[in-house]
Parts: structure tokens; sequence; C-alpha cells
């Protein structure tokens, strides 16, 4: 069978699971943006991993699936999952709480925002690793010129839960706000909330793994679900790249 | 009755019409892209119906607040990202059936399109570099890095990532209005030839083959209110471009058609656009 991995880092998850796949008898092909090309020869593969959410890795996603291919995790999904605007609304079907968001130009929002509104936290509309997330104190911090639209959301104070989950097994780490998952960590139980939650999420986006970043309220032990993403790199879950890489390794008919 | 309309501000003065059309009939409110802080906590609609005008994300988001409140939404906010993402727009139309160019995203033109015809990915013709884009190109034509989507993400290989289209020698240009279940031809010179569309624009008579194609094209991304155009080479339509926010002024009466089929989906109570129209048959499974 041949396989195309989307992806923009070729170590990690994907070394493990070319090697995998090709211990199996299939034959694995990687792509990231330096070789990347969207168009019928995607149909030549029988299982794409979208392993990036980058939007082009989900154009090929959305285009290998309509040619009949079977893709990993599925498109739409993704793209719902990874889309700061979109994912709250799938959150609200899952019962989950996210944190209050504003989106409007920097000059509607330094018109619009009262002082009693801040401190919010800029992230981009796509991202991942918090990079491009910054708190932002006061009007004064507002950029000052942008022809883009900004997202920022409420600040919320409390314990940050890093949840990875595969299948119905998840793991939950405490880390430090607004640094990379990959940063230090410290490992904690699974509290019940946090199983219940990651089940409903599981049950909304139909999603067999991922990632998902709660802070927990310390003004109402609250869950707020602050990111979420569809293909995690895992770490700090040493045998996960295993794992995952059978389950999508069974999607191949 | 309540009306909404949530516009960017590049559109504002091409909904005037719409405005005066409404003035009496609904009671309308308008909803600018740049001007308001969409809040998810506070913003909050009660129209029958949203009309969505433009592509901006907060317009976007607006719509997605509207449709999750259950109000009916004309555009949805999916079918204009569908449609504004030329790619996606493609997949979708080809999948039911629809005749489109051969296409590629990618860094260069694919060597088998022979002459190309070079898009930005996402379609936001108001946008600045509209001066650059269109492009026909050779084999492996290569075209500056652009500004493109910021869903594209911060990667420097971003830019480079265009959107190609098989060229088309064609001596006419279609352009199919679609208003619900109702359809509106007309035929020109390709904009290639002749950048003032308008000049030698003129209305036909219903062409079964557009009608076909343009009413499955709705379907596949779900807008229900549209312009496609469509070039036509060796006998063969082809579709070449979606557009979710077309200018009704071009058209006679066309702020009055807006306008009604807007209030008929308001005096119906708002239902959303699934329970309005069957759903679109399927080429592939």
């Amino acid at each position: 069978m041949r396989i195309a991995v989307l992806t923009k880092r070729h170590w990690g998850f994907c070394a493990v699971f070319r090697d995998l796949a090709e211990r199996r008898g299939h034959e694995v092909a990687s792509f990231d943006l330096t070789n990347l090309a969207i168009d019928d020869t995607l149909g030549d593969f029988d299982l794409v991993v979208l392993k990036s959410k980058q939007l082009y890795f989900l154009y090929a996603g959305f285009h290998a699936k309509a040619l009949g291919v079977t893709v990993v995790p599925e498109p739409q999904i993704c793209k719902q999952v990874s889309t700061r605007i979109e994912m709250p609304f799938l959150a609200a079907r899952a019962g989950i709480a996210t944190p209050r968001f504003y989106f409007a130009s920097p000059k509607a929002l330094r018109e619009g925002l009262a002082a009693r509104d801040f401190p919010l936290v800029r992230k981009r509309i796509v991202g991942s690793g918090s990079v491009g997330v910054e708190l932002i104190s006061s009007h004064a911090e507002l950029p000052e010129t942008t022809d883009q639209h900004l997202y920022l959301e409420e600040f919320v104070p409390g314990q940050h839960l890093l949840v990875y989950f595969i299948e119905d097994v998840a793991r939950v780490f405490e880390k430090q706000p607004f640094v990379s998952g990959r940063m230090p960590v410290r490992r904690i139980g699974t509290p019940d909330d946090v199983t219940s939650a990651v089940e409903r999420w599981r049950r909304v986006t139909g999603l067999e793994f991922g990632h998902l970043d709660f802070v927990r309220d310390n003004r109402t032990n609250e869950l707020v679900l602050v990111d979420s993403g569809p293909f995690p790199q895992f770490w700090h879950w040493p045998s996960a790249a295993e794992r995952v890489s059978s389950i999508v390794l069974g999607h191949l008919r | 009755m309540k009306i909404g309309i949530i516009a960017t501000a590049h559109e504002v003065p091409r909904i005037q019409s719409l405005l005066r059309y409404l003035e009496g009939k609904a009671d309308v409110h308008l909803y600018v892209d740049e001007q308001g802080v969409v809040d998810s906590r506070s913003t909050a609609f009660d129209e029958q119906v949203i009309f969505t005008k433009g592509r901006g994300y907060a317009l976007l988001t607006m719509a997605r607040i509207a449709e999750a409140s259950g109000i009916a939404v004309v555009n949805s906010a999916h079918s204009t990202w569908v449609a504004t993402h030329r790619l996606l727009a493609s997949i979708a139309c080809r999948e039911a059936g629809v005749r489109v160019p051969e296409f590629s995203v990618g860094t260069s033109a694919p060597d088998a399109f022979d002459k190309v015809i070079v898009k930005n990915i996402v379609d936001q013709n108001h946008l600045r570099f509209l001066d650059i884009l269109p492009i026909v190109g050779g084999p492996r034509a290569t075209i500056p890095p652009i500004t493109t989507s910021e869903e594209a993400g911060s990667s420097e290989l971003a830019p480079q990532y265009h959107f190609y289209q098989r060229f088309l020698r064609t001596e006419f240009e279609y352009k199919v209005y679609g208003f619900g279940e109702r359809l509106l031809y007309y035929r020109q010179l390709p904009v290639l030839v002749n950048p003032d569309k308008m000049s030698t624009r003129v209305q036909i008579d219903e062409v079964p083959e557009l009608k076909r194609a343009a009413r499955a094209a709705m379907r596949a991304t779900g807008l229900e209110i549209a312009s496609l155009d469509f070039l036509e080479e060796d006998g063969e339509l082809y579709l070449t471009d979606v557009n979710s926010t077309p200018n009704f002024n071009y058209i006679a009466e066309g702020a009055q058609i807006v306008g009604d089929y807007l209030l008929a989906i308001a005096r119906d109570g708002g239902r959303q656009v699934e329970t309005r129209r069957a759903p679109a048959p399927r080429r592939r499974t």
C-alpha cells in the first residue's frame, strides 16, 4: 500500500510511523512545504496521514478525500479543531467551556474594549506550540497598525493542563502558561472532569487521538479549553507514537 | 420582520440599493466587519435571516454565532469559506459532477497544464495584490511570493504557494447569477481580453448545461446567492470561478431579487438552508 505523510517535521512521530509502516511492507512518501503539490497525484495513495494542520496540508487532505483516498484524521474535523474562531463552537457542542474571545480590527478593539476587559491573550487564528501567543495587558499594548483582525482571548488565571488522549486513555501534565508543550511538564493524575471532557470531545469530533489544553480557572475551579489539536507530537508520552501509528495503519483497507 | 446584513466595509457601498429596497418592508440591521468587535459573550442576533456580504474572518465568526443560534444565514459561514478557498471550491464542484479546468496548488505550475492561469490561494479580490494577479504563464511558471491568507500560518514558504488552473482558450465568458433556485445568464468577452467586463456583457436565455452546472455547483458549495464564471473550450463549458459575494447591482432589479429572497426566508420563519432545499446528489461516495 502507498502512504503519504503530510508533515512539517520528519522526525518524532513521522520517523516512528515510517519505520512501522515500512516494516509492514508499505511504501511511505513524506511531504512538507518544500515538496508538496496538491493535485490529482494524491489519488495514487491508499492512505494520507494529515500530521500537520497547516492550511496547505489541509487542502491536500480535502483533495485526497475527494479522490476517494482514506485521510486520517478527517480534514474537516482537523480544520474545525485547529481554527481558533471555529473551535469554540465545537467545544460548545461537547459541553466544554472556552474563554470569552474578541475578534476585530485593532482600531475597533481600541475603541470597543474597556480597561476592565484586560488582560487578554493574543493568539493567531491558526497556530500551535504557543507560537505567536502573547499577553496584552492594556490598550497601549495593542498593535498600532495592522490590516489583520486580532483574535484576543480572556486571560483565565489558573493551573494549565496539557492533556493527550489516545482512544480512551488520557494523560495529563501540568505546564507553564504561554510555553510550548515540549517544555518540561509534570505528570499528574487524570481528574474526573478531564476524563469526562475528553470523552465528550472524542464523541463530538470522532478523533481517535489528539490534545487539549485546559486551564482550571482558579476563581471557579471550572475547566476551560484554551487550545486543541488533532495530531500532537505527544511529547512526554513515551511509546505514544507507536500506538498512534498502529491506529493510523489500521485505517488501511 | 427582522433582517440582518453582515458586510465588510468594502461591500457597504454595494448594498445601499438593497437597504433602500428593504426600507419599510423589514427592520434591517447592518453589521460592518471592520467597525464592531465580535464578542463571543455578547454578540447576538435576533433576526429571522442574516445576509452575509463579504469574506472577512470577523464576518465569518458573526455568521457562525448566528448559525449557532438557529438563525438562517445566507450565505452560510461554511459555504463562504469554501467559495473563498479556490481549491476547495474546485474540489467540491468537480466532486458534484461539474466540469472544472484541471487545477493544483503548489509552488510552480504542473508540467501537464501547458499554459496556466495563476491565482491567489484565497479569493480576497478587494485586497491590494489584485493588480498582480491573475497571471498567465507557461509550464512550470513561478511567480513571486505574495501576501496570502492568515490561515496559511507563518511559514516563509506559505506565500510561494499559488492556485494554478489550466488556461482555457475561449471566445466568450459566461456568467450565471444564482439567487436560490432563480438563475440569470450572461455572456461577455473574457476579462483577460477586455477587462471592462460590463461593456460587452449581454443577458442571454437559459442554457441547459449552464443551468445544470450552476445548480450543482451551488449545492456542492452550499451557496444560496452566488455568481459563477464559465469558459467554453472546444464546445465544453468549464466552471472557472465561484463567487460568494456577487455584485447584484450589475443586474436589472438585482437588489429587489436579493431582497425578495431574504424577505421570503424571513416570512417563512427563517428556516435553515438544509430544510429549504433537498440535499445535493453526489457523484462519488
